[in-house]
């Protein structure tokens, strides 16, 4: 029974602390108090700030979609010089603590920035950073399922009469449907539950929910409220996942998927070559110059562009604050690779269940599954606190993190697979099986290879998520082995040109093994066939 | 009147299309036979536009479309695997080019209906395509394609993928169909029944190029070269000398077609290859030969023997000779191994170039 | 086949992880103590080994990210704590730890050499360990020309200071609560002007809010590393010492100084905690904390002043270093009992 193990993993890991600690806050009085709930509806201060939350999410969501539709087709369809570079680069993003990113923003969108207004601290800067942060989700998932949609089918559109622009509106988008809806789902419950770019880019007037679980916790520790909310929370995003989760069923079409090298091809004409180099062209700018502002300013020294830096981080100062960054890249990709492994499997397993039975057992997983990423970091942590120490444990044990990471990765590799695996046209499995299949080999040989590309580059997301240690682990008690993110909080967390710079430097290092990780996943070969 | 003037395509060193060219009249079916990868299919791409050539042009009405793209060109295709939308229904596939074109709703109600009343499918409207069989979803694609009325219809290998009653009883229908709308139309297959039965005109294809047309029954019965025989499925290729309508192998005499050209020269002899079509000759067990030298009348023993509908196709291997395919149809079929004689009618031998 | 590999890799790297942070079950030779702690906790290479050497314990330590989350976590761990001594936990979380009865009472002979303005807890369930002071930063070069660097608290509302300070959300941030308390401290809560006319005429300067101390230095703030626009930041006294030390080029003069009123005083404290695995060696680790060789350690590793009289502090604080003369310390149990509300009230005061 493959359902099983995800089940386990997710009722012990999840389920089990976040009804803990949801409990305890709720009766911190000796009795269940759910006068917080009240409070929340009776506090317009609270009320605006689910508001916020909710339609800040939705518009980073439009807003991501927008942006990052046309690079999914670029990518999909097109052959272009540095593809295969190209790709994993799109996925840095991702990786890159806010902390750091947000100053990258601060400094760009100031009056002295490119654009020349002052967006700094507005819903703007938010919005923007939202997008670029969840970029690479709509490119590679859309994108992705795009690649393997038979061009035939837009050919045959064509052939009776339809333009491009309805062939895309009659023909194209109605079957990208449910990876639109997956990439967006995972957009949405992120930016719904942002925490570090609203404190960092919202300045004081704007919070999200999360952000107000981690104020009621830390600072006032209202238990009680922070649970309510964190509920709130859930709710909120539980029902949307069942929506969607609704929703793909009952748009599932199955497709006849090809391989990609068969459906991308080099720019031919004038119109698509501008099309091609203008997509490229914004990509590289959204997410580039951000990025490069930061490698620049870790080239910056005083006397010039230099090493500087970098070489501070080689270097044992006065005892410093500092973490020798072969130790925390060393820690972080461990982490990240164990992380990814969990992932990918529970992730497969649940994916495997979902696409292949449609009763009330696949929703509920799949609604379960999505729910950590929009459940509250800080609530999770609590949760590991209070529960992890039956029947073993585990709540200091460094095997935690790996555990939390996945706990958030899981929805990524399940989502990018999820559609590819739906769309497996069924007679293709019995075809295997007539043939004297078992279940599993059907799996192996006939599923693996068509998804295998999508599998990667959940994986792909899955170590990128691990790398960039997302909040779930900031709440734990954790072991002292640094990561690279860590390493560079703490850098950040003392004044000194030395402490910027490295701090920089380190980002610069964390991109590039980052692309590196990612570049060498999506190499990697699945099965037979290459390239499916 | 379509025409394709050298047309010339590579992917890389593969050569799909090699100096193509192809005419096709106003009202007439135009076959494209030939084998896997000879090029048909990008033929008809390129026709459609959905790919450039590199060299070469096509023309309508004698105005060329190298600027036309694919969705103004009026050109129906129906693709080899059908390409039907699986996110709509029957009615949304076969209804799509009317809408396209800009029709209003009752209009394009009306002649969806029509178009799957023709095609055979009356009541099927509502149906999704994921639970349609090949045959039904043939014949949606067809009535998808032809419900626009396009100026030139082009189908690549639509029967493949059907059982042969199918084939055969849509084949017919297809015939019909041609006939009645007087349609141009260009049907591209690797199968000559096909070819044969619906066009008006017959094209082979190899390698990119064209190797022979001409009318069904002229290609059917003399094959221009020895790869086009081959093709056609004759297998009975020797060698021969022919001087004055005889042709001598160390085998055999036997009379040569007087079609032939290289069968009037005269007297001196000219060594060439010879077809001998199998439904030409004739077996009969020995003993029962007619009279004359054992070397007008070859002798051989059967070798195997195969049952097709219609008869048998025997292979006998003739004494001191080749191994000749022969198709029998009478009754009384010699047994694998039984010693028979072989009597050649001259219609059916004739030189290939 | 690949199965086989994933599955070995995993089993691989599971055991791995899991021997890594395992707490152990078997008390070795000399046992090991857990010290538990936030993110900025910082000291040299050898100075715990020091403690191993003189005790046979060995040290682990655990980070739990900032202040507030290590106290909710020991707080709820409490009936089984992660660790052995909690170590981080400052004045104004001082009575919530209290409150909680987190801590185990001891009192520590190194206590002889701390001056009582820092034994805040006469239960001694806590022991202070170091300090620092809040303080208003300013840059020196933007304060070069005419317009001085501000004395007082009340100077940052003059017409001249429009739009130059930055200050953190005392609701997730220390230096924040702390700037808060200050001027809480200094101006009162009734009277003619108190702390909340105050913050409003903050508002009606223009003052900066931003929700982290990173945030506020580095993005904000216009001095030494600063890469922002705003020449006055709240931050701590020892922000100069860092400037000087992390400079990329040897300097002779800080590039920041610091406004010497309107300081807040933050002392940090230890504890063993209840029911704590190894008492005896959290007893011992205190002790150590106190001792001459952490205090020296902690200045220049954490930016914090050490609270034992026997220390001598590095020659860099001796040179870059100052002090405010006068930094408010509020009661505790004060501060435990009006914190929330002074941070509700400024929120409403502050945001719009």
């Amino acid at each position: 029974m493959l359902v099983v193990v995800p089940l386990v993993y997710l009722t012990y890991l999840f389920l089990y602390p976040l009804a803990s600690i949801l409990w305890l806050s709720l009766t911190e009085t000796g009795r269940l108090d759910l006068s917080p709930f009240w409070q929340i509806v009776a506090r317009p201060s609270l009320r605006g700030i689910i508001w916020f939350s909710l339609w800040q999410a939705v518009v980073s969501t439009v807003l991501t979609l927008v942006l990052g539709l046309p690079a999914a087709y670029v990518f999909a369809r097109y052959d272009f010089p540095g593809k295969s570079l190209a790709r994993p680069m799109v996925t840095i993003p991702f990786v890159l603590p806010a902390a750091v990113v947000g100053s990258a923003f601060l400094a760009l969108l100031g009056p002295d920035g490119p654009l020349g207004v002052d967006l700094r601290r507005t819903v703007w800067a938010i919005l923007l950073a939202h997008a670029f942060y969840n970029y690479a989700v709509v490119v590679r998932t859309v994108g992705g399922l795009w690649a393997h949609l038979d061009p035939r089918l837009e050919e045959a559109a064509r052939m009776l009469g339809a333009g491009r622009v309805r062939t895309f509106r009659e023909v194209t988008l109605p079957l990208l449907r449910p990876a639109i809806a997956a990439a967006a789902s995972i957009v949405f419950l992120f930016t719904f539950t942002s925490f570090g770019v609203i404190l960092i880019l919202g300045g004081l007037r704007y919070a999200t929910i999360e952000v107000e679980i981690y104020r009621q916790t830390t600072s006032f520790l209202n238990l009680g409220l922070a649970a309510a909310l964190a509920v709130v929370q859930m709710v909120g995003v539980t029902a949307i996942l069942v929506l969607y989760s609704r929703y793909q069923e009952r748009r599932s079409v199955e497709l006849s998927l090809r391989p990609v090298r068969e459906t991308s091809r080099r720019p031919r004409t004038w119109g698509e070559k501008t099309l091609v180099t203008g997509v490229l062209a914004f990509t590289a700018v959204f997410l580039g110059v951000p990025l490069l502002l930061l490698v620049e300013r870790s080239f910056h020294t005083a006397s010039g562009y230099g090493l500087t830096y970098y070489r501070a981080l080689g270097s044992v100062r006065t005892g410093s604050l500092f973490v020798p960054p072969v130790e925390a890249i060393r820690n972080s990709l461990v982490f990240a690779a164990a992380a990814t492994v969990i992932a990918v499997v529970v992730g497969m397993m649940a994916a495997a269940v979902i696409a292949y039975r449609s009763d009330w057992t696949a929703r509920g997983l799949d609604v379960l599954l999505m729910l950590p990423l929009g459940t509250s970091a800080v609530t999770i942590g609590l949760g590991f606190i209070v529960a992890l120490d039956w029947p073993w444990d585990l709540r200091t044990s460094a095997l935690l993190i790996p555990l939390a990471h996945s706990l958030v990765a899981i929805p990524f590799v399940v989502r990018t697979a999820l559609p590819v695996l739906r769309s497996v046209r069924g007679r293709l499995r019995e075809a295997a099986a007539v043939l004297g299949a078992p279940p599993s080999r059907v799996w192996r040989e006939i599923d693996l290879p068509l998804v295998a590309r999508s599998v990667l580059v959940g994986a792909g997301f899955a170590f990128a998520i691990s790398l960039g240690e997302f909040g779930a682990t900031s709440f734990l008690a954790r072991p002292d082995l640094p990561t690279v993110p860590v390493a560079i909080f703490r850098l950040l967390g003392r004044p000194g040109a030395m402490n910027l710079g490295q701090a920089m430097a380190l980002s610069t290092i964390l991109m590039l093994v980052t692309a590196l990780a990612i570049g060498m996943i999506e190499r990697f070969r699945l099965g037979e066939g290459g390239e499916f | 009147m379509l025409e394709a003037r050298d047309l010339a395509l590579h992917f890389g060193p593969v050569a799909a299309l090699d100096g193509f060219a192809l005419t096709v009249p106003d009202g007439r079916v135009v076959s494209v036979l030939g084998p896997s990868g000879c090029g048909k299919s990008t033929l008809l791409r390129v026709i459609a536009g959905l790919q450039p050539a590199e060299a070469g042009d096509v023309l309508w009405d004698g105005t060329s479309l190298r600027d036309t793209p694919p969705h103004r060109r009026g050109f129906g295709l129906m693709f080899q695997d059908y390409s039907l939308f699986p996110h709509k229904t029957v009615a949304g596939n076969v209804a799509f080019g009317l809408r396209m074109a800009g029709m209003d709703r009752a209009e394009v109600s009306r002649r969806v209906d029509a178009a799957l009343e023709r095609v055979g499918l009356p009541g099927y409207r509502d149906r999704s395509i994921g639970n349609l069989s090949g045959g039904e979803q043939q014949r949606v694609a067809l009535a998808r394609a032809l419900a626009p009325e396009p100026r030139l219809l082009m189908l690549d290998e639509p029967l493949g993928a059907l059982d042969r009653t199918l084939r055969e009883r849509l084949l017919g229908e297809l015939r019909q169909l041609f006939a009645d709308l007087g349609i141009t139309a260009i049907y591209v297959t690797h199968d000559q029944e096909e070819a044969f039965a619906l066009a008006d005109h017959v094209v082979v294809m190899r390698a990119g190029r064209v190797e022979q047309e001409g009318k069904p029954e002229e290609v059917w019965r003399r094959p221009a070269g020895e790869w086009v025989a081959r093709f056609l499925g004759l297998a009975n290729i020797v060698e021969a000398r022919v001087v004055d309508g005889w042709a001598v192998t160390p085998w055999a005499r036997f009379r040569v077609s007087g079609a032939s050209a290289a069968a009037s020269a005269p007297m001196t002899p000219v060594a060439v290859r010879l077809v001998l079509r199998p439904d030409a000759i004739t077996v009969a067990a020995l003993g029962a030969a007619p009279e004359g030298a054992p070397g007008d009348v070859p002798r051989g023993t059967v070798v195997s023997r195969v049952f097709r509908a219609g008869g048998y196709l025997l292979r006998v291997q003739v004494d001191g000779g080749p191994l000749l395919e022969v198709q029998v149809t009478q009754a009384g079929v010699p047994q694998i191994g039984a010693r028979v004689c072989l009597t050649i009618a001259a219609e059916g031998v004739f030189v290939v170039e | 086949m690949p199965v086989m590999v994933v599955v070995t890799v995993l089993v691989a790297i599971v055991s791995a992880l899991a021997g890594c942070g395992a707490p152990t079950t078997t008390v070795t030779v000399g046992g090991e103590v857990v010290l538990m702690t936030h993110d900025s906790f910082a000291v040299s290479d050898g100075v715990l080994e020091e403690f191993t050497a003189q005790t046979g314990i060995k040290v682990r330590v655990l980070r739990s990210g900032d202040a507030g989350a290590m106290l909710n976590q020991a707080i709820l761990a409490k009936d089984h704590p992660l660790a052995d001594v909690l170590y981080g936990v400052d004045n104004t979380f001082l009575s919530r730890a209290l409150g909680a009865g987190i801590f185990e009472t001891y009192e520590s002979p190194g206590l002889a050499l701390v001056p009582a303005e820092f034994q805040l807890d006469p239960s001694h369930q806590a022991t202070p360990i170091d300090y620092g002071d809040i303080c208003v930063n300013y840059d020196k070069a933007a304060f070069a020309g005419t317009v001085k660097a501000p004395a007082t608290l009340r100077d940052l509302t003059k017409p001249e200071y429009r739009s130059t300070l930055v200050t953190e959300n005392p609701a997730t941030s220390s230096p924040g609560l702390a700037f808060v308390l200050a001027t809480v401290a200094e101006f009162g809560e009734t009277g003619s002007y108190t702390w909340r006319d105050y913050w409003a005429d903050l508002v009606k300067n223009d003052v900066l809010v931003v929700g982290g101390w990173e945030d506020a230095y580095y993005s904000a703030f216009s001095g030494g590393s600063g890469k922002g626009d705003r020449p006055l930041v709240v931050s701590y006294a020892t922000s100069p010492v860092a400037e000087v030390v992390y400079a990329e080029t040897p300097v002779t003069v800080a590039p920041t100084g610091i406004v010497a009123a309107g300081a807040f005083r933050q002392v940090e404290f230890a504890g063993v905690l209840a029911k704590a695995k190894n008492p005896d060696g959290a007893r011992q680790l205190v002790d150590f904390l106190l001792s001459k060789g952490f205090q020296e350690d902690m200045p220049l590793q954490m930016f914090v002043y050490p609270v034992s009289t026997g220390a001598t502090l590095p020659p860099e604080f001796a040179t870059y270093a100052a002090l405010p003369e006068r930094a408010d310390a509020m009661d505790p149990a004060l501060i435990g009992a009006n914190r929330d509300r002074w941070i509700e009230e400024w929120t409403s005061i502050v945001l719009p």
